[in-house]
């Protein structure tokens, strides 16, 4: 990991010393299939992830010189996917709304457990609002440390926390609705089906 | 309706040391890593994607390096400083003399405006080979 980061700051010392096209290339090589998954998640549809992942791209090239050497570049490009992604979601909101159905979704894998897993856990994250899907987003599936984390999401390392604690409590009392839901259904169903045999 | 998320509002004040014991493993947090791991295995092809940024890419300046461009604005901001204090130091010191009686005073441990002149000056210069040797770093 360290070695990837090692060459992840090399190819970017030659971008900022020559412009060398070849260096970032190599870079966009490297991070485009985490990014794209990330804004995949983020926006729930292929075509859109792929336009904000280029668009972040671009930023990053163009913006390079301001990259501090603080972060990992692939979370410097992750505060710049979700950036991205706020202005893209702030310009179209409404055309999004209307043309949800035009874009491709991503497909539903097979059934497994981890696809269960998934489904509950999507279940789980309705009741959620924004800050605190996206909080869950990058601490988990972007696998970033909360400090990470907030610097991605441009917010104090307190503040984030306490959006996940508040998202893993409203995903709890979700998932024992829907718990209690499943079984009482099902006693109801048991219940129907030994009166109708009586 | 446009409706702005201000993500740097803390929703509730929780104690910091409730917040990081409830982070700490439960259910929750389990299925949640199991899921993002899963999620993390996946691999998205290239299939022109990366080729379609760099066209863009190519199409566009490169990019600017501010730090090079600070050091060179620094260079030249010192290089200014320098030749008008030297303009100044041998218009109003009359040339050469300046430089002598600077000299002389040093010598006799007499500290001058001319001494503090030649100072000035020969910082100015270190300061400038400084800032070119590092331009070529």
């Amino acid at each position: 990991m360290a070695s990837t980061e090692i060459a992840d700051s090399s190819l970017i010392a030659r971008v900022l010393e020559c412009g060398d096209q070849y260096a970032f290339a190599e870079l966009v090589k490297r991070h485009q299939s985490a990014l794209r998954a990330s804004l995949r998640r983020m926006t729930g549809n292929i075509e859109l992830a792929d336009d904000v992942a280029q668009e972040t791209f671009i930023l990053a090239w163009k913006n390079i010189h301001k990259f501090r050497f603080e972060a990992k570049f692939s979370t410097w490009l992750y505060r710049i996917a979700f950036n991205a992604w706020q202005t893209e979601v702030r310009r179209k909101s409404e055309v999004l709304l209307d043309d949800d159905a035009t874009h491709a979704t991503i497909p539903v894998p097979p059934e497994s457990d981890e696809t269960n897993v998934r489904r509950d856990l999507e279940y789980a994250m309705r009741p959620l609002n924004e800050p605190e899907r996206a909080a869950i987003q990058q601490c988990y599936y972007n696998d970033l440390s909360h400090d990470e984390a907030a610097y991605v999401l441009g917010m104090p390392l307190g503040t984030l926390k306490t959006h996940i604690l508040r998202a893993k409590e409203k995903m709890r009392l979700q998932l024992q609705d829907y718990a209690e839901d499943t079984i009482g259904h099902a006693a109801t169903m048991n219940q129907g089906k030994s009166g109708a045999a009586s | 309706m446009n409706k702005t998320i201000r993500y740097d509002q803390r929703p509730a004040n929780y104690p910091q040391e409730q917040i990081d014991q409830a982070l700490e493993g439960d259910a929750i947090e389990q299925m949640l890593r199991y899921s993002a791991r899963a999620d993390r295995d996946i691999h998205i092809d290239n299939a022109g994607f990366s080729d379609r940024v760099m066209e863009q890419v190519n199409s566009m300046p490169p990019p600017r390096n501010s730090a090079l461009l600070a050091a060179r604005m620094r260079l030249i901001i010192f290089s200014t400083a320098l030749l008008a204090a030297l303009a100044l130091v041998l218009t109003v010191g009359q040339g050469h003399a300046f430089i002598i009686d600077a000299v002389m005073d040093i010598a006799t441990r007499h500290i001058s405006a001319a001494v503090l002149g030649l100072l000035l000056l020969i910082v100015s210069a270190i300061s400038m080979m400084l800032l070119l040797i590092n331009m070529e770093k």
